[in-house]
């Protein structure tokens, strides 16, 4: 039995318009491989890293949203109590660059008033195909107070520096005191107990013979 | 049917490819849990998909459904807000038991009051005609009950506002309960009772209303057919929950009290998974304790499901390629046998599925009931491990100590707070996390060990007992150590103090285990109070 000791765990949004990429970087962040093909998320998507900042372990638990309008009164419930999000747009559609002050508005209100947000321009290996430019997606960002990247779920270019940018400057909040880890609803845990049993899961006790699992 | 299937003979467009049924993706075993598909019936269906926390309190939960209602009462009595609460639980009384009155009311008989002309807003009853003789003799036993009643009114009105003299009450009532008719009277009294505290103009607690919620009260006090309803109030108590709820609901809900009204039902064993999921907090705990358990994507199932139905139901616009499109999204992920987070359902749902996304029109909102209701008592048997779970006392004691924290910060100068005092209670009790131990104590309760609770939170207080040789633990001896009174001396005879102290209070004919017990109990308080007192001092 393996046991990783993390010294916090933070609730992680990834927000944005549909097909801007959202589940893609999720994925890569998480060594999954690139799909090509779209499949849009229903509800929420779950992912889940260790990552190491400043020599303390922090898990992240990532709640990648559904994009898509027609979902957005449902996925406006999950925003609160998150400590971090990435803000993703798609450098090569301009509609999901407007569209992100109604994203910035939802998750300043719904979410953790002190939730840090990053912005991202994904899909950076399309240069082809770019509609927003980099000059204008970072005053955008300054005017806003995020801090900004451009990504590529593709090529895994800046993903993980993305969630590690957002997540160190929640550590150092939380060192300066402007974080409180222990203010419920502030999206942060402390990792005494989210030792992770790598172990086979235990199992409730009582079950159904015909409802094991067969493949 | 058709179009499923040949959106999926393209395969790659990730559409489902159906798969040739014996399949051989057995190293996706380890991923699955086992599933409760054994349904004990339909009762809670409708309920499974209702979106309440019992965590999440809202004003019409409180005030209306009573639930954590002293908790909120002790809120607003911090913030000096107590009366508009006050008002409205009287007016909602008055409410019910007009309503009980009522409701065993067999005759049908109401108070009645009418309007006069000679006077604004006097109130005068009609009068019932009477069928027989025995009634009326009842009557006049009645009347004269009434009138005793009225001259107190009398009494009460002529301090309040003059377009408010109640002068002449003259009630007469056609029931033949004579307890009946007094609580009718009653309630007119009371009614007015009611007004004169806190509508009148010139109400003691006054609550400055609108003038026009007065006058529709007095209207439905005194009203023109004479009967009183139930609801006479409720211009007001609707004004008074609006405003309580615009201006002072929001500092409640963060406020330590309602903390405490959570802690309150996180502890009474009462948690479902409904509570869970609408619960942002407690999600985020749960979420990384299914994670823990392998089982996270139950929870991904669940939420897709709820999106999906919500997507129908909430009367969007919806083709009918679209919602196929989705249902397809949720097949391929939970359900295919090529699944990328396979839930391992058994095959007859597997097989339900694929033909219900295939009807003709779409599939409807149902489509996936039956499996969400499989896994929603699947994740509800994870409840009960979760309660039991390391996560869920962290989460339980990050919520106490939060409120000790707010308290400390905000109200150290209310000093005299019992909060304080239930709060640290609940702390020892968590503190010792071993139920067994836990009930010895409480079976070895010694009377003369209660502490007043009072002195702990007046500190000055310790420092002012008079010096006291019998209270000391031990003493410094000549060379400079420190000598416990409670180490039992191996050069003695005799039994230390603390022996006889446990042994005073264990009766000579209980076991060995509990004196063992007693025992560790004494010696855990003493070894805090030396370490305490033993400490050297921060500066040095
Ligand atoms: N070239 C390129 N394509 C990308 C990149 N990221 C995502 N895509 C593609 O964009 C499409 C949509 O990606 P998703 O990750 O499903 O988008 P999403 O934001 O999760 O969409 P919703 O779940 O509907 O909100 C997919 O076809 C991906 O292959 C990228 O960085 N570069
Ligand atoms: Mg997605």
């Amino acid at each position: 039995m393996l046991i990783l000791v993390t010294e916090y765990l933070f609730k992680f949004l990834v927000i944005g318009s549909a097909g801007t990429g959202k589940s893609s970087l999720l994925n890569n962040f998480i060594g999954n491989k690139f799909k090509e093909d779209r499949c849009h998320t229903i509800g929420v998507e779950f992912g889940s890293k260790i990552v190491n900042i400043g020599g303390k372990s922090t898990k992240l638990q990532i709640w990648d949203t559904a994009g898509q309008e027609r979902f957005r009164s449902v996925t406006r419930s999950y925003y609160r109590g998150a400590a971090g999000a990435l803000l993703v747009y798609d450098i090569t559609s301009r509609d999901s660059f407007n569209t992100l002050s109604n994203w910035l508005r939802d998750a300043r209100t719904l979410a953790s008033p002190n939730i840090i947000i990053l912005l991202v321009g994904n899909k950076k290996d399309m240069e082809e195909s770019r509609e927003v430019t980099f000059t204008e997606a970072s005053q955008f960002a300054q005017e806003n107070e995020l801090m900004f990247l451009e990504t590529s779920a593709k090529t895994g270019e800046n993903v993980e520096e993305a969630f590690l940018k957002c997540s160190k400057t929640i550590l150092a909040k939380i060192e300066t005191g402007e974080l409180d880890p222990e203010r419920i609803g502030s999206g942060i845990q402390y990792g005494t107990g989210t030792s992770k049993r790598l172990s086979a899961p235990k199992k409730p006790a009582r079950m159904t013979p015909e409802c094991a699992c067969r493949v | 049917m058709i179009k499923f299937w040949k959106s999926a003979d393209k395969g790659k467009s990730g559409c489902p490819v159906r798969p040739p049924e014996p399949s051989t993706s057995s190293n996706k075993i380890n991923n699955k849990t086992l599933l409760d598909t054994q349904l004990d019936d339909v009762e809670d269906e409708v309920h499974i998909f209702e979106k309440k926390s019992k965590l999440c309190l809202s004003l019409h939960d409180i005030l209306i459904e009573k639930k954590s209602i002293k908790y909120f009462i002790q809120f607003m009595e911090s913030i000096d807000k107590y009366l508009p609460v006050k008002c409205w639980l009287e007016m909602e009384n008055f409410k019910k038991l007009l309503l009980n009155t009522n409701y065993t009311d067999k005759f049908d008989s109401h108070v009645k009051i009418s309007r006069t002309k000679s006077y604004d807003f006097q109130c005068k009853c009609d009068e019932m005609v009477e069928k027989n003789i025995t009634q009326k003799n009842m009557l006049r036993d009645k009347i004269g009950n009434k009138l005793s009643g009225t001259s107190d009114l009398r009494k009460f009105n002529s301090s309040s506002s003059s377009c408010m003299n109640l002068t002449e009450t003259n009630t007469i009532l056609d029931s033949c309960s004579e307890c009946g008719v007094n609580n009718k009277s009653n309630i007119t009294e009371i009614a007015i009772d009611i007004f004169k505290k806190y509508v009148a103009q010139e109400a003691p607690f006054t609550l400055d209303l609108p003038d026009s919620y007065r006058k529709s009260v007095i209207s439905n006090i005194c009203h023109p057919e004479g009967v009183i309803k139930e609801d006479c109030f409720k211009p007001v108590q609707d004004i008074i929950f609006n405003e309580i709820e615009n201006n002072y609901f929001k500092d409640f809900i963060s406020s330590p009290f309602y903390i405490k009204a959570q802690i309150d039902i996180l502890t009474n064993g009462s948690l479902n998974l409904k509570d869970i999921l609408y619960n942002d907090t407690l999600l985020f705990y749960y979420t990384e304790f299914l994670e823990q358990e392998s089982c996270r994507h139950l929870l991904e199932f669940l939420m897709a499901v709820m999106h999906f139905r919500d997507n129908l139901t909430d009367g969007n616009p919806c083709q009918p390629d679209q919602v196929q499109a989705d249902a397809i999204i949720l097949y391929d992920k939970y359900f295919s046998l090529q699944a990328t987070s396979p839930i391992g359902f058994p095959q007859y749902i597997r097989l339900k599925i694929e033909s219900d996304i295939c009807i003709e029109d779409g599939p409807h909102h149902t489509c996936f009931d039956l499996p969400y209701r499989i896994v929603f008592k699947t994740l509800s048997r994870y409840v009960k491990t979760f309660l039991d779970s390391e996560l869920y006392y962290k989460y339980l004691s990050e919520m106490i100590h939060s409120v000790d924290q707010i308290w400390s910060s905000n109200n150290r100068s209310q000093s005299d707070c019992s909060s304080e005092f239930s709060i640290s209670t609940q702390n020892t009790l968590l503190a010792m996390g071993d139920p067994v131990f836990r009930k010895k104590k409480r079976n070895h309760s010694v009377p003369d060990m209660t502490i007043d609770s009072n002195q702990l939170y007046n500190a000055d207080a310790l420092w002012q007992r008079k010096k006291n040789d019998g209270l000391t633990l031990g003493r410094v001896n000549s060379l400079g150590r420190f000598e416990s009174k409670f180490e039992p001396d191996p050069d003695k005879k005799d039994k230390s103090v603390l022996k006889k102290m446990v042994s005073r209070f264990v009766p000579s004919v209980t076991s060995k285990v509990e004196e063992e017990m007693a025992w560790q109990i004494a010696h855990m308080i003493v070894k805090d109070v030396t370490d305490l007192t033993m400490a050297p001092p921060e500066n040095e």
